[in-house]
């Protein structure tokens, strides 16, 4: 390298570092807004990581959206996920979409990378949160291996899904979305393997972790503790020039769900089984009756933590880039091999076509709950013990009522215009309407009764940047 | 008031010769390949290829966002326009997947990098390619 390029690289690393020095105070005091705004204006310049040298080992980057929603239905609050704390209520809202996000990546060696990424969401108080926090190496033969914290891999876009800049539309369709977005990251491990077939490149990606998180559970009006563990899965993209396809599946052995209100409900399990154990026990009854008493109980007993499932992901996608025309498509599953919690199959379809700065674009999305609904025939009155029988009614109604709210079908078609009217900026305009199939389903809403107004018109208007 | 049309006139003229120049996509005089077509070249600046055929790591050179030969490059060849090409690399940073080629202040930093970079491609103008460096797709004569 002769002295001239020398001295510009210099001169890059040493913007960089000025750059840095002046955001780090801003990191240090924990994502306060003002400091983030100041931290991201400073980033706004030419010199700016995105548009850096790879030459410099520090790079420190940002993304946000600052993003106001109307939504004109007062029976229900929407959500991107049923992690989020605040949901947009009936008028104005900034909760659905605004989001600020800070990375910093270290490359100590052109093989070995350091990345730290943190994320503040409007509807969850800006209270910041870890998204991705790994040590990546590249391994040679085309292999590299990520330790640590990483975006969801569940759906073909769960990655980007708050990268407002990044995505075509305001965010991924909530319809399809709304379960994936959830689990929107994974402690563990993945290897990826690069290789390049005829005229495309494979990419395969195998993980295996843990993930978690906090579940607004708004019919009880109470939060609960979701783990999600012995996640592994693979996906696997065949990358052309102008098409990606994507086909994933993703299991869990364990998702478990804990709260107050569910722990009130095992509760009322083990009352019912012991009294029915308690009914079986009488030498009077027929041998028959009491073996029938005894499997009712085991019955009600297994009702005990009725959200717990393993749930299975299944994704195939595509994203097409043809002159003017971008197409993306998704078909999912998610199978929670839960009869509480259901089986569905959804798709998404999003057309845009560019004019120079302007992409106006068009989606439809869908899903459906498939398969049998949760049986309570078991908890049907023995017609023995009137107290028995009022507890077991009890019950069955409740879980009836739980199920019902654990329906999360929905569809929702899109209408909206990607304007980048400036480097790393972009401002968008969206119309939705989201619809579940009755007055009686909740679907992805934030809801706390039921019936509701099962129609919701929603206006959106973004700014969205990376920097 | 005639000085600033004057003005006007010679910086879009300026601009509209940078733009009009032809594009050429070089390589470093080592690598192993002779030509290249669009395909190819594309899936090499978005990083998805990432070796050439002797197993070599590809380093692609891009030139600093705001040159006119950048975005014609970019165009011509992927036919991504500015703002997509933001949005994927913006995707590909914030996900981890994958960052930016290496950036040149100025075409000749990025035709100095191709020289002396082992397994660099990069794209100037056609005036400025010389005997240092292979020139492996001209996509004016491959376009239809």
């Amino acid at each position: 390298m002769d002295l001239p390029c020398r001295h510009a690289l210099y001169t890059k690393a040493w913007a960089i570092k000025t750059h840095t020095e002046i955001s780090m105070p801003a990191l240090s005091r924990s994502f306060a807004r003002t400091s983030i705004m100041a931290a991201l204006l400073a980033l706004a310049s030419p010199s700016s990581p995105l548009a850096n040298e790879f030459s410099d080992s520090f790079h420190v980057s940002a993304f946000g959206t600052l993003g106001l929603t109307h939504n004109d239905n007062p029976s229900t609050g929407i959500l991107t996920s049923f992690a989020q704390k605040k949901p947009a209520e009936e008028g104005w809202s900034p909760n659905l979409d605004s989001v600020l996000g800070l990375q910093l990546e270290w490359r100590p060696l052109e093989s070995t990378s350091v990345v730290v990424q943190g994320a503040a969401r409007a509807g969850d108080d800006l209270k910041p949160m870890l998204r991705m926090a790994f040590l990546r190496q590249d391994l040679g033969h085309g292999f590299s291996a990520r330790v640590g914290r990483m975006r969801s891999p569940l759906y073909f876009d769960s990655d980007v899904t708050e990268i407002g800049y990044a995505y075509l539309m305001t965010r991924p369709p909530i319809p399809l979305y709304g379960i994936a977005n959830t689990v929107s990251y994974i402690d563990g491990v993945d290897i990826q393997w690069r290789n390049n077939i005829a005229n495309a490149v494979v990419l395969a990606q195998g993980y295996y972790g843990k993930s978690g998180y906090t579940h607004y559970l708004r019919n009880f009006d109470s939060e609960a503790d979701a783990n999600l563990e012995g996640i592994h899965g693979l996906a696997i993209s065949l990358i052309t020039p102008h098409v990606t396809l994507r086909a994933s599946r993703t299991w869990a052995n364990e998702y478990t769900l804990r709260s107050d209100a569910i722990t009130q409900l095992n509760q009322g399990t083990v009352l019912l089984g012991g009294g029915l154990r308690a009914m079986a026990s009488n030498p009077l009854l027929p041998a028959g009756m009491a073996a029938a008493l005894l499997h009712k109980a085991q019955q009600v007993e297994g009702f005990a933590n009725p959200y717990d499932n393993s749930p299975v992901y299944t994704s195939l996608g595509f994203d097409a880039t043809v002159d003017a025309w971008r197409l993306l498509g998704e078909a999912t599953q998610f199978d929670s091999q839960s009869q509480m919690v259901g089986k569905y199959e959804g798709y998404q379809l999003t057309l845009g076509y560019n004019f120079d700065e302007f992409t106006p674009f068009v989606s439809i999305a869908k899903q459906r709950r498939k398969g049998d609904s949760l049986d309570l025939s078991s908890l049907a009155p023995t017609g023995l013990d009137p107290t028995i029988d009022a507890g077991l009614s009890q019950m069955q109604a409740g879980l009836a009522q739980a199920s019902q709210y654990a329906d999360i079908s929905s569809r929702s078609y899109s209408l909206g215009v990607r304007w980048d009217f400036h480097n790393n900026m972009a401002l968008k305009l969206q119309y939705d309407r989201i619809e579940t199939p009755s007055a009686w389903t909740p679907g992805p809403f934030a809801v706390t009764t039921l019936p509701i107004d099962n129609k919701v018109n929603l206006f959106t208007a973004t700014l969205d940047f990376a920097f | 008031m005639h000085y600033r049309y004057i003005l006007t006139g010679l910086m879009l003229t300026a601009n509209l010769a940078i733009a009009d120049e032809q594009v050429v996509v070089i390589t470093n005089r080592d690598v192993p390949v002779e030509t290249l077509d669009n395909n190819q070249v594309t899936q090499i600046f978005l990083r998805q290829v990432q070796s050439w055929p002797d197993g070599k790591t590809i380093q692609p050179i891009d030139i600093k966002e705001g040159s006119a030969l950048r975005t014609e490059f970019y165009s011509k060849v992927t036919g991504r326009s500015p703002g997509q090409l933001r949005a994927y690399w913006a995707r590909q940073a914030f996900t981890g997947m994958g960052v930016p080629p290496r950036q040149a202040a100025t075409e000749e930093e990025a035709e100095r990098l191709v020289q002396t970079t082992p397994g660099a491609i990069g794209y100037v103008g056609k005036k400025e390619a010389d005997e240092s460096v292979k020139i492996v797709l001209e996509p004016d004569k491959t376009a239809p």
